[in-house]
């Protein structure tokens, strides 16, 4: 769509003077000129004018609806013989039409109409929907359920919906749908305004911006935050309204409605951890040490994102992973394989609509001497982290491979693999060595996704495992 | 539909409503609007038997409204006017295509209504039903001025999105 050829705040406003009957001198001539000016401007107002007389006819008038029998508007009669007995009714009262704003109670239109499509899909999985899946699909009416994966839909209205796993959205029309658990990251046009999303504790409206709503499977709790705009979030419960501007965020459930609170750039909620995941037939060297920095501060205070989790993001904060593993009494010349095997698992902190396909790097410690434990790492003693920042210093570490993660994938087991990893481990092996884990990728905006990975005090995942392959003593 | 007379007394309530938009668009409020679509319907009663069935009775109707809206401005003070005559000449001479049912019309609009949050069909009730200025609301709601008129812009916005939606829907 091309810029308009005219100020449309300024349209809005003079229309504003206008409905309310204030239109002095100065803003007629600035209305009259604009309008003179700009057929596209006349077309607006045209469209305004017209929809404020509908809200009035149907309001205030609509008078003739007492003087023709009401049968005739009976609800279930066809659009053709509606037209006819009109006529018929019509003429019987002509003298007394103003307005034919008549039926009161219309029937819910286009049950089985399309309104919506699937836009694009990552590494999606379905469970059981009674809805088609695949990209470029239209949908209608329905329940989704999405297993794994993000799956941006765009519903005709223009609203535009991802919904990151495991969710369960409710598609109901074009301007509504109910999100019964999961995330989505709604982004709203101006053709979208009062776009509603309903879950089981709240009804979250937008006015024309991009917010997420969280819903706790387990609890039902709603957690709103908006990026950019204003949504209010009703509680249907107790009638109240809570609006949320740019930055800010809230919380309800079944019982209450919580204030608006500022700035937090991080935690929605927390997700459930996935199923362990099969581990291969090779010799395990697990951390002895490992941990994350990067600790969020909110409001002064030190904010554990999780105990068993090792968290990596390049935003704010850059959260790097530490990984110590024991090769004391290995002896560099019997290895012959090695691989780095991590857990991938879903943190609940931060959006994947707001993290594309991600590299991960991981780089080795040179030196052995450089002591960290897990309890103590920061920010500032971590070895050869540039503090607060998302590089490392090059001097200090050598690089030994990345992966790729894709956008929307929260669970997986990453293999590293390669001869930088193996040489590396070679020439470190009979010591401790130290292996860093951070993001490349950037988040394309704030509150973009934590990826995790287990660390060694996940209670059902593996910790964090440097398998290697030895060959036979030999003599 | 063959006789004249059933046809007309048709196509003048099928166009009852959009007749006042169209009168409320180029005078800008409701009370004038609807003075001047009595006048109009009165003329167009007296001229029946220029209309011929099958022609397009929107024009026709269109353009006696606006010389009735004309005669209207021209009784009146200058300073009720919203538009120099040369801008309402342009809204006069563009005719917005026509293209829907104006039962359809209506329905739609009812059934987007009916979606709106509870909020904000409240606010449109009190705007349109109780003729509040938005002065009043924006106050009685604790906004500013300027925020509650984006408001109410933004729901008219979205509402005039549904009702085009629903207009698909049945026309598809």
């Amino acid at each position: 769509m091309s810029e308009p050829d005219y100020d449309k705040e300024q349209l809005l406003a003079l229309i504003a003077e206008v409905l309310d009957g204030r239109l002095d001198d100065v803003d007629r001539e600035s209305l009259n000129d604009v309008l003179r000016e700009s057929p596209e401007a006349r077309r607006f107002y045209r469209k305004h004018m017209e929809l404020h007389a509908r809200l009035h006819l149907d309001y205030v008038g609509g008078q003739p609806a007492e003087f023709m029998p009401s049968h005739v508007f009976s609800r279930r009669q066809s659009w053709f013989s509606r037209r006819r007995l009109l006529v018929a009714a019509a003429a019987a009262c002509f003298a007394l039409i103003v307005g034919i704003a008549l039926l009161r109670k219309p029937e819910p239109l286009g049950v089985n109409r399309e309104f919506a499509t699937v836009e694009s899909s990552r590494a999606a999985r379905w469970d059981s929907s009674n809805l088609p899946t695949t990209v470029g699909s239209r949908l209608k009416k329905g329940t989704l359920r999405l297993a794994e994966g993000l799956v941006t839909l765009r519903f005709d209205s223009g609203a535009q919906v991802t919904l990151e796993a495991p969710a369960e959205l409710i598609l109901v029309d074009p301007m509504h749908c109910t999100l019964a658990n999961g995330i989505v990251v709604a982004d709203i046009p101006d053709s979208a305004v009062g776009f509603r999303i309903a879950t089981p504790s709240a009804n979250v409206v937008d006015y024309g911006t991009r917010f997420s709503v969280i819903v706790d499977a387990a609890t039902g709790e709603t957690h709103t935050q908006v990026y950019e705009g204003l949504v209010e979030v009703e509680h249907p419960q107790s009638g109240e309204i809570v609006s949320l501007k740019s930055g800010q965020l809230n919380s309800a459930d079944e019982k209450e409605l919580r204030e608006a609170l500022d700035g937090a750039n991080e935690p929605l909620g927390s997700m459930p951890l996935g199923p362990p995941m099969r581990e291969p037939d090779w010799t395990h060297l697990e951390t002895t040490q490992d941990a994350y920095i990067g600790i969020s501060r909110l409001k002064g205070k030190v904010v554990h994102r999780s105990e068993t989790l090792l968290l990596v993001k390049n935003g704010i904060p850059h959260r790097k992973t530490y990984l110590g593993f024991d090769l004391a009494g290995i002896d560099p010349a019997r290895i012959v394989e090695a691989e780095l095997i991590l857990r991938l698992a879903p943190t609940g902190w931060g959006l994947a609509s707001h993290v594309p396909d991600a590299t991960f790097s991981v780089s080795g410690l040179l030196r052995n001497d450089l002591l960290w434990s897990d309890e103590s790492i920061t920010e500032e003693t971590a070895p050869a982290n540039v503090a607060n920042q998302a590089g490392l210093v090059n001097t200090e570490v050598q690089k030994l491979g990345s992966f790729l993660i894709e956008q929307g994938v929260q669970r997986c087991q990453i293999k590293l693999q390669g001869e930088s990893l193996l040489a590396f481990v070679r020439t470190h092996a009979g010591s401790n060595v130290t292996l860093i884990l951070a993001r490349d990728t950037a988040e394309i905006e704030d509150n973009g996704l934590v990826h995790g990975f287990a660390s060694r005090r996940h209670p059902t995942l593996p910790a964090p495992t440097l398998a290697i392959r030895l060959t036979e003593v030999a003599d | 539909m063959t006789d004249p007379s059933e046809e007309f007394l048709y196509q003048l309530t099928d166009w009852q409503n959009r007749l006042f938009g169209y009168l409320f668009t180029l005078l800008g409020n409701p009370h004038d609007a609807r003075d001047v679509l009595q006048e109009t319907n009165l003329v167009l009663w007296r001229k029946m038997n220029e209309f011929e069935p099958g022609t397009d009775f929107g024009a026709w109707a269109r353009k006696c409204a606006y010389f009735q809206a004309l005669a209207f401005l021209r009784d009146r003070k200058r300073d009720r006017h919203v538009f120099s005559d040369d801008v309402l000449a342009l809204f006069a001479e563009e005719t917005p295509s026509a293209a829907y049912d104006e039962s359809e019309l209506s329905l739609a609009l009812r059934d987007c209504l009916g979606q709106l949050p509870e909020r904000q069909r409240q606010l449109i009730s009190r705007r349109y039903r109780d003729e509040i200025p938005v002065r009043q609301l924006a106050a009685d709601n604790g906004k500013k001025e300027s925020a509650m008129k984006m408001m109410l812009m933004r729901i008219r916005e979205a509402l005039h999105t549904c009702i085009e939606s629903k207009l698909q829907e049945m026309t598809s």
